[in-house]
C-alpha cells in the first residue's frame, strides 16, 4: 500500500487532508498537507511555485535536489511512515517522491494571537508583555531578555495523542545540575494521553501533600527570566500561555515581579502588607467565630455589646452564617470569572451591593459578618497565584470549622496543623519554607523584607552553585 | 479500627460544644452592688439589654440567701446565661463584714468566668450609685481622681483578696450619693469595722502606699490671706525601709506670691508632709525635695 492510500485509510478520508499529484519528466511528486493547520500561501510560494519551474527536470536524485533547491531552512528528510504522520500533524507539507523518498517542509499556519498585556499578573511598573499559546514565541520572549548561549533548552514531546512540545529552560552554570536532572527525570516519567495546558503538567511535577502550591505558574516573561537568573528552571508548554517556574518556595507567593523595579523600602512595606493580608484572609473569620461563640471574654465590653446588638435578629449560629456568606461569595466570584465582562458590573452590583444590603435588612446576615468575610476575601486576593488564593480558601474553611468547635484552641490546633504541613512540604529537593525554616539570614534580604539589590551580592545557595552574582 | 478512630475523633471534637454559646444567649453584667439585709443578700445588678439594635443598661435587684442563688434565679427569670466576664465594678456598703467578704471572695474565685481586675468601691446607697451613673463613668471617675489628684485609691478585686488574705486594711473609694454621685475620700475596712478617711488626707495615705502620681499643693502666705504659694508635685516616690519612710518629690512652683526662697518652700512642704504622714506611720520620715525653678533672694 502506498503512502497516500495508507494516509487516506487512517484518516478516514478526512476532508482537510489535501493531496496533489505532480508529474515531472521522469518523476512523480505527491504533495500532502492538512489545510486547517498549514499556511496555503507558504505552500504556494515556497513549494508549488518553485516546483512549477521544474517541468523538464531530468534528475535521478530528486530528493537531494529538492532538499537543496527549495528556499527554506525548515526542510527535513523523513525516514518512515511514522515520522511522516508526525510531521504532517505538526503542520508540515509532505513531498512524496516516486512513492519512495519523503521530504517534510514546515508550512505551519500561525494560529496564535499576538503578544498582549498580562491579564492576571498586573504590575504598576515594568514590562507589560505576556506569554501566549505559541512555544517559540514564548521562548523568544525569554531569549530577548537573556542573551546568552548558557540559556539552554531541553525539549520533549509529551502526550500519547497530543504530542505536545514541552521545553525545560534553564541557565547553565547558574542552575544546579542535580535540580535540572531531577526535573528532566520527572518529565520523562510522565505517561499521559495528552497535555492541553501547562496546568496538566503541574500535577505530575508537584508531588507534595500541601494545600499550598509548590509550583508557580506565570504569564510574565520578566518574572520567568528573573527566576532563571536566580537559578530556577522554567517549563514551557506549547499551547499554554503560562510557564511553570520550579522550584517555588512559600515566600515566592509574596513576591511580585515589579518588586525588583521599585525602591526597596516601599517593597518591604508592601510585602509586610501582603503578609498581613494573608494572615487576615486565613484567620479573621475564625477569630470572629471564636470571639462570638467561645471566647467573648477576650474582647472589650463595648465591642462585645456592638457584636451582640448586630446579631440580635440573625436566626443562624455564627458558623452557619459564615459558611453561607463564604459560599455566596464563591458563587459571585465564579460567576464573575465565567460571564462576559459586559455583564460583570451588573452581577457585582446585584450580588455585592443589593444582595448584601437586602440580607442585612432582612436580618438573615449580620453586618459585622459581611465585613469579616468581605475583608477576609479581599485580603486573600492579594496573592497573584490562583492556586495560592484557592489554598487560602481551604485554610480558612479548616480554621472556621475548628474554631466553631474549640474556639481559640481550635485556631491554635489548626495553625499547628497548617505549619506542620508546610514544614514537611518539599519544593523538589529543598524545604518549602526556606529561607524561613531552615533559616537563612542572608536570604532574608529578599524574603519578607527587601533590601536594595546592590546589597544582595550572592545568589540563593539552595538554587545555585554559582553563588556570586555577575560572574 | 477505622470506626474506633472516627469515634475518638468525633468525641474529641464534641468536647468543644460544651463551651459553645451565642452572644444573644448571654446577659452581660457590668456592675454589681452587694449588701446584706436581714441575713439575706441583696444584689443590684447592672446589665445590658439589647433592644432594637440598641444597648440599654438596666438595674435589677433581688434577694437571696447566697449570691449564687440570686444569680441562678436571675438566669431562670431572664432565660439567659449570666455572664460575668465583663464585670467592671463591684460596690459594697457597711453591711459587708468578715463573713460576707469571705462569701463574696469565694463566689468570685469559684466562678471561672470572672477576672480579678475589676474595681471595688464603697457607697452609702448602692442602688442609687448604680442608677445615677453607668459603671464606666464611675470607673473613669476613680481612675482620673487617682491619677490626676491622688485624692482616692484604685482598689481591684485582686487587691481586696490579697488584703483579706494578709489581714491588712482594705481601702475603698467612697461613692457618696446625695443629689449627685461624687467621690468623697475613702472607706477603710479593718477588724470587722468600717472607718472614714477624709479626702484631704488621702494624699498622705497614697504617699505611705507609694501611690502618688501627681497633685497640687497650696499654702496661704503668712499675713496676707489673698496670697498663695502653689506647688505642683510632678513626681513622688516613697520607700518603706525597716523603720524609715524615704520620700522624694519633684516639685514645680506654679505661683510664689509669698516671695519665698527655695529653702523656705522646701521647709514648708517638708513640715506639712511630716505632720500629716504621722497619722499613717510611726516610722522616721526622710524627705528629699527637688524644686524646679530658682527662688533665692
Amino acid at each position: 500500500m502506498n503512502y497516500i492510500e495508507r494516509l487516506k485509510k487512517e484518516s478516514n478520508n478526512a476532508t482537510d487532508y489535501i493531496y496533489k499529484k505532480i508529474k515531472l519528466k521522469n518523476n512523480t511528486l505527491e504533495i500532502v498537507n492538512i489545510e486547517t493547520i498549514t499556511s496555503s500561501s507558504d505552500i504556494n510560494n515556497f513549494i508549488l511555485k518553485r516546483i512549477s519551474y521544474l517541468d523538464n527536470l531530468d534528475e535521478d536524485n530528486l530528493k537531494d535536489f529538492l532538499y537543496n533547491y527549495l528556499p527554506t531552512t525548515s526542510i527535513s528528510k523523513i525516514k518512515d511512515y511514522k515520522d511522516l504522520k508526525n510531521k504532517l500533524l505538526n503542520g508540515y507539507t509532505i513531498l512524496i517522491i516516486n512513492n519512495k523518498d519523503l521530504l517534510g517542509i514546515e508550512t505551519r499556519r500561525d494560529l496564535t494571537r499576538g503578544i498582549e498585556k498580562s491579564e492576571y499578573e498586573k504590575t504598576i511598573v515594568g514590562s507589560k508583555d505576556s506569554f501566549i499559546e505559541h512555544f517559540n514565541t514564548n521562548l523568544g520572549l525569554i531569549r530577548r531578555r537573556i542573551k546568552d548561549t548558557n540559556l539552554q533548552i531541553k525539549t520533549y514531546e509529551l502526550g500519547k495523542y497530543t504530542k505536545t512540545k514541552v521545553g525545560l529552560v534553564y541557565l547553565k552554570g547558574v542552575s544546579k545540575e542535580e535540580l535540572i536532572k531531577k526535573i528532566d527525570t520527572k518529565i520523562k516519567d510522565i505517561n499521559i494521553d495528552g497535555i492541553i495546558d501547562s496546568n496538566y503538567l503541574k500535577q505530575y511535577l508537584n508531588n507534595s501533600n500541601s494545600l499550598f502550591p509548590s509550583l508557580k505558574l506565570t504569564e510574565r516573561p520578566d518574572l520567568a527570566s528573573l527566576s532563571l537568573l536566580e537559578g530556577k528552571a522554567i517549563i514551557i508548554v506549547d499551547n499554554s500561555p503560562e510557564v511553570i517556574i520550579l522550584p517555588t518556595f512559600f515566600i515566592d507567593f509574596f513576591h511580585s515581579s515589579d518588586d525588583y523595579y521599585q525602591k526597596s523600602f516601599n517593597i518591604t512595606f508592601i510585602r509586610i502588607i501582603r503578609l498581613l493580608a494573608f494572615l487576615i484572609a486565613i484567620f479573621l473569620p475564625s477569630i470572629y467565630i471564636s470571639l462570638t461563640t467561645h471566647n467573648p471574654d477576650s474582647m472589650p465590653i463595648d465591642l462585645l455589646l456592638s457584636f451582640k446588638s448586630q446579631r440580635l435578629l440573625v436566626p443562624f449560629p455564627a458558623f452557619v452564617e459564615a459558611i453561607i456568606l463564604i459560599i455566596v461569595f464563591e458563587i459571585l466570584r465564579e460567576s464573575d470569572v465565567r460571564i462576559p465582562s459586559t455583564m460583570g458590573t451588573a452581577v457585582s452590583i446585584l450580588g455585592g451591593l443589593v444582595l448584601g444590603e437586602a440580607c442585612v435588612s432582612a436580618g438573615i446576615i449580620s453586618p459585622i459578618m459581611i465585613i469579616v468575610i468581605a475583608t477576609s476575601a479581599i485580603s486573600g486576593m492579594l496573592m497573584q497565584s490562583v492556586e495560592a488564593i484557592n489554598s487560602i480558601r481551604w485554610y480558612r474553611f479548616i480554621l472556621i470549622i475548628l474554631s466553631s468547635i474549640f474556639g481559640y484552641f481550635g485556631i491554635y490546633l489548626g495553625t499547628i496543623l497548617i505549619l506542620a504541613n508546610l514544614c514537611e512540604t518539599k519544593a523538589l529537593n529543598d524545604w518549602y519554607l526556606y529561607p524561613l525554616t531552615p533559616i537563612s539570614l542572608k536570604e532574608q534580604k529578599d524574603g519578607f523584607l527587601k533590601l536594595p539589590s546592590k546589597s544582595q551580592k550572592t545568589r540563593n545557595p539552595v538554587l545555585s552553585t554559582n553563588k556570586v552574582r555577575g560572574r | 479500627m477505622k470506626k474506633l478512630i472516627l469515634l475518638i475523633i468525633l468525641t474529641i471534637f464534641l468536647t468543644g460544644c460544651d463551651s459553645y454559646i451565642e452572644l444573644n444567649d448571654l446577659v452581660v453584667i457590668n456592675a454589681i452592688g452587694i449588701e446584706k439585709d436581714n441575713e439575706l443578700y441583696k444584689i443590684y445588678i447592672s446589665l445590658v439589654e439589647t433592644k432594637n439594635k440598641e444597648n440599654i443598661t438596666k438595674i435589677i435587684e433581688d434577694k437571696g440567701s447566697s449570691i449564687n442563688q440570686i444569680l441562678d434565679n436571675l438566669s431562670l427569670t431572664l432565660n439567659k446565661k449570666i455572664y460575668l466576664s465583663h464585670l467592671e465594678l463591684l460596690v459594697v456598703n457597711n453591711t459587708i463584714k468578715d463573713k460576707e467578704w469571705q462569701e463574696i471572695v469565694n463566689f468570685f474565685l469559684n466562678n471561672n468566668e470572672t477576672r480579678e481586675d475589676y474595681l471595688v468601691a464603697y457607697s452609702n446607697d448602692l442602688k442609687k450609685a448604680l442608677e445615677t451613673k453607668e459603671f464606666n463613668y464611675i470607673n473613669e471617675l476613680i481612675e482620673n481622681n487617682f491619677h490626676e489628684t491622688s485624692k482616692t485609691i484604685k482598689t481591684s478585686m485582686f487587691d481586696v483578696i490579697k488584703n483579706l488574705y494578709d489581714k491588712e486594711k482594705i481601702y475603698l473609694p467612697y461613692l457618696e450619693v446625695l443629689e449627685n454621685l461624687k467621690l468623697n475620700g475613702l472607706k477603710v475596712y479593718e477588724d470587722n469595722t468600717w472607718k472614714d478617711i477624709k479626702e484631704d488626707k488621702v494624699i498622705y495615705l497614697n504617699y505611705y502606699l507609694n501611690n502618688i502620681k501627681t497633685y497640687k499643693y497650696s499654702y496661704k502666705c503668712q499675713g496676707d490671706d489673698n496670697k498663695f504659694l502653689y506647688l505642683e508635685i510632678l513626681k513622688a516616690y516613697s520607700k518603706n525601709i525597716k523603720n524609715k519612710l524615704l520620700i522624694t518629690n519633684e516639685i514645680k512652683v506654679i505661683n510664689n506670691d509669698c516671695n519665698l526662697t527655695n529653702t523656705e518652700i522646701n521647709k514648708i512642704f517638708k513640715d506639712n508632709l511630716t505632720t500629716n504622714l504621722k497619722e499613717f506611720t510611726n516610722k522616721q520620715i526622710e524627705i528629699k525635695n527637688i524644686i524646679r525653678g530658682f527662688y533665692e533672694n
